[in-house]
């Protein structure tokens, strides 16, 4: 299948519409031609199935990082025009909002250094992770509701969050058109109790360094206030059983009507939609967005304890320590955003789905924060625990995929491929001889999370560079782990 | 052992197959490969809790009401996981026709989740629909009588 892809230039591959009967759009792929060929062929059915979905404008879209997923392949994005296109759970994903994080400290890490079991130990109790955890918020279901329609509002207000956090948060941290009312109530109290949780897989927070041969971009990189051995911390988690949840909920309602009620033919069960102005679309989405509130409250409270464990161990306020957000950035969402077919075109409203794909808004965008026009929208993208993340900013060429850009890496091998090759002490004990300190939930989890077993973060990251959709500014090494 | 789980459907997540002679002992079956995921070793959960549920399907077709009810099932397995911290595995269940599709009633049991006992491996965030199916008699004439009835299914994690 991976034959039908034509190269339109080193980094960018097209499938026509006519490999597909169906196909509204082309299926474009941003790899290199050695990603290409690494990429299972499952990739290229979904991307195909995703451009035959109604009112899918310009193309189906996949990020180098791509592989295969459920309905969408991870690193899909698609825009579907918001008054005649259709909504797909599949294009979202089952963790709604899974994001990432980034925060700076004014500390070195040699400051770092002598202190660093003890923030890694204490992260580890004050932050639960794994199978069942719960968060030390104990809400209510009306307190829970409104979390899922304030999102970072609702952490402001109960002090766990700085004014400046939701500026620097997508959306700001309150994505407009939440409504709880949408929410089942299997969601709700399957949800109540994870705020201030990571979760499992390859959720993770990190206490990280920028060592100075990892300065890209030296000039952008001061504007984001890095500098040559900074410690700085990132996290990497979602919307827990909430999210989990109402994805669910609302699949199986796609799945009765969207072919019965609306006649859309369904590829694979994994892509049922429904029109996005029609009840259950627009149900969806308020529900949607719940999950996507919850989630960036998850990652501020997540934050309001990664602030209380630094200010501990060094004994400084937390503003002293300089640990300010750079941003919050989701990498499973659909938005509603403007984008013109040509520079002096009407704008129209589209419902962009990425899933596993980051936004990547580039310098001028009206949407940034103000510090971020000039610079462009800072873009996290994490690697595997053993290699590292990186900062990057979107770039004004990012228009070809809707502004949109990695998330990961990808992997290379099946979980339990990962757990036969590796163990979980074993890899624990490597990683601190590297210079890694580890504090997990599940040695078996930690093994399947094994640096081999995803690809190489460098060549996905340098692939966004070279077709334009984002631009690197440093990479991180972690320094410290807490796993799920 | 009734189930194994397999590397070729997703290298993301977690995928397995399961059968059993009946469509009761495929859903206790599958329950069992679901938790294991979450919890490697099951003889560490107790029955201490019980909780009985019951769905309905329209489906007057045993297979097709099977691939739903097992769907719920294991969803609502993966619900009292995080809704009220209870590990839970299918002990009993009772699959019937009925005037208007099949009706499933099971009893959950086990425990609450005890991170001092139980070891966990990698938590389970939802059942998908990527290539579930499930096969009944006669789709696969070489099949032993143990055989009669598989399940695939992918796991979220």
């Amino acid at each position: 299948m991976k034959q039908a892809c034509k190269p339109l230039s080193e980094t960018l591959w097209e499938i026509p519409t006519t490999f597909k009967e169906g196909m509204k759009v082309p299926a474009r792929i941003i790899a290199t031609r050695e990603l290409l060929e690494a990429m299972d062929e499952t990739v290229v059915e979904q991307i195909t199935n995703v451009a035959t979905l109604p009112g899918i404008v310009k193309a189906a879209y996949c990020m180098p990082d791509g592989h295969s997923g459920y309905g969408f392949p991870i690193g899909g994005v698609a825009a579907m025009d918001a008054r005649t296109g259709v909504i797909s759970p599949g294009g979202i994903g089952f963790d709604i909002n899974c994001g990432m994080r980034l925060a700076l400290t004014r500390l070195q890490v040699e400051e770092v250094q002598p202190h660093l079991e003890k923030l890694v130990d204490r992260l580890f109790e004050r932050v639960p992770s794994g199978v069942g955890s719960s968060g030390f918020v104990d809400l209510s279901e009306d307190e829970f509701r409104e979390v899922a329609e304030q999102g970072s509002r609702w952490a402001l207000k109960n002090g766990y969050a700085w004014p400046e956090d939701l500026e620097l948060t997508e959306d700001l941290g309150a994505s407009p058109g939440a409504n709880a009312d949408a929410v089942s109530a299997s969601a709700i109290q399957r949800g109540r109790k994870h705020i201030g949780t990571l979760g499992s897989g390859n959720h993770y927070l990190e206490i990280q360094v920028l060592k100075p041969e990892n300065i890209y971009d030296p000039a952008m990189a001061e504007k984001l206030g890095l500098f040559p051995g900074q410690v700085v911390v990132m996290f990497h988690c979602g919307s827990r059983g909430f999210g989990h949840q109402i994805a669910t909920d609302y699949l199986k309602l796609f799945l009765a009507v969207s072919e019965k009620k609306y006649g859309i033919q369904l590829r694979d069960r994994e892509l049922a939609a429904a029109p996005f102005q029609s009840p259950e679309g627009q149900a969806y989405y308020g529900a949607m967005k719940c999950a996507v509130n919850m989630s960036f409250a998850n990652r501020q409270v997540i934050l309001h304890r990664v602030r209380e464990v630094f200010s501990e161990v060094f004994g400084r306020d937390a503003r002293d320590l300089g640990l300010q957000m750079v941003y919050d950035v989701a990498h499973n969402t659909a938005k509603l955003e403007e984008y013109s077919e040509s520079a002096r075109g009407p704008k129209r409203q589209l419902l962009v789905h990425r899933k596993g794909a980051t936004r990547a808004f580039g310098p001028g965008m009206p949407e940034l924060p103000a510090r971020y026009r000039e610079t462009g929208q800072p873009v996290i993208i994490g690697g595997s625990m053993e290699t590292g993340s990186y900062l990057l900013t979107g770039t004004s060429s990012g228009s070809e995929s809707f502004f949109s850009t990695a998330h990961g890496s990808g992997r290379t091998m099946s979980r339990h491929q990962a757990k036969r090759l590796f163990h979980g002490r074993e890899l624990a004990d490597k990683m601190r001889r590297a210079g890694t300190y580890v504090r997990t939930a599940s040695f078996a989890g930690l093994a399947e999370e094994a640096g081999a077993a995803y690809k190489d973060i460098d060549e996905v990251i340098e692939t966004t560079r070279r077709a334009g959709i984002s631009r690197p500014v440093a990479k991180f090494t972690p320094i410290g782990n807490i796993k799920g | 052992m009734p189930y194994h789980y397999l590397e070729h459907l997703s290298w993301a997540d977690t995928a397995f197959e399961a059968w059993a002679a009946t469509p009761e002992s495929l859903l206790i079956e599958s329950s069992r490969a679901c938790l294991q995921v979450m919890v490697p070793d099951l003889s560490s959960v107790r029955p201490r809790e019980r909780r009985e549920i019951a769905f309905h399907s329209d489906s007057s077709d045993l297979r097709s009401a099977l691939d739903a009810l097992l769907f719920e099932l294991l969803e609502k397995q993966i619900f009292f996981k995080d809704a009220e911290q209870l590990l839970l595995l299918c002990t009993q269940a009772s699959l019937k026709p009925m005037e208007s599709g099949h009706e499933l009633r099971a009893t959950l049991e086990g425990e609450a989740i005890d991170p001092n006992r139980h070891e966990f491996a990698t938590d389970v965030k939802a059942v998908t629909l990527h290539r579930f199916h499930v096969e009944g008699p006669g789709a696969s004439p070489h099949k032993s009588r143990e055989e009669n009835w598989k399940a695939t299914v992918v796991l979220d994690v």
